[in-house]
């Protein structure tokens, strides 16, 4: 069993987290939106770094602005990283997932529903949030 | 399994992963921040810019990060 535990920073958690293409990886902070359907990628980042070509389009996704058509990717690993020894190191950990439908929107990275909800994950007052499986 | 490593001087003085991305957010506000191989930090106003500016110094990309301060409405 893996159990990872992040701490709140402000009103929110973030994840350091792996995007592997290939042997290519991206190391970011993606924020976790149990808001979210789908994960989510800024278009920029893909045309950038992953080069995903789209492999869908959801119509009518209910923003926080008004509903909208959102093409998606599918990113092929997304790995929850976990930091190690000193400042700085991370290390891969067992809480990934393969072939991840990720939308194209916005100014975020985004862990959504369609990778949280294969995991137990806990949040307390005190600003902690265990993820396990 | 595969490790990652910033070398970065804004890791001085933080003692995790979120005191380091809150320096981030404090310092480089509504940037994209890009820490490359080198130890050397680059932004730019969108990540294209960033990009751009550390293929300029050579590097390659090891962290990338939107730092803001801004609280957040996202439903997507």
């Amino acid at each position: 069993m893996t159990r990872l535990q992040f701490r709140r920073m402000g009103a929110h958690y973030f994840l350091p987290v792996s995007l592997n293409v290939g042997i290519e990886s991206l190391f970011v902070k993606a924020l976790v939106d149990t808001g979210a359907t789908k994960c989510s990628v800024p278009i920029g980042v893909n045309n950038t770094y992953l080069h995903l070509p789209v492999v869908g389009r959801n119509d009518d996704v209910k923003t926080a602005t008004s509903p909208q058509g959102l093409e998606f990717v599918r990113i092929p690993k997304i790995v929850v990283m976990q930091e190690i020894g000193l400042a700085g190191t991370f290390q891969e950990t067992d809480i990934q997932e393969q072939n991840v439908e990720t939308w194209l929107s916005g100014d975020q990275i985004i862990i959504g529903m369609n990778f949280l909800n294969r995991y137990d994950i806990t949040m307390t007052r005190n600003g902690l949030m265990t993820i396990e499986r | 399994m595969a490790t990652v490593q910033i070398r970065s001087k804004e890791l001085a003085g933080t003692k995790d992963f979120n005191e380091f991305l809150e320096k981030l957010n404090r310092l480089h506000d509504g940037k994209w921040v890009a820490i490359l191989d080198n130890g050397e930090l680059v932004t730019g106003d969108t990540v294209e810019q960033a990009s751009k500016a550390a293929a300029e110094k050579k590097g390659k990309v090891v962290f990338l990060t939107y730092a803001s301060k801004k609280d957040q409405l996202l439903l997507v």
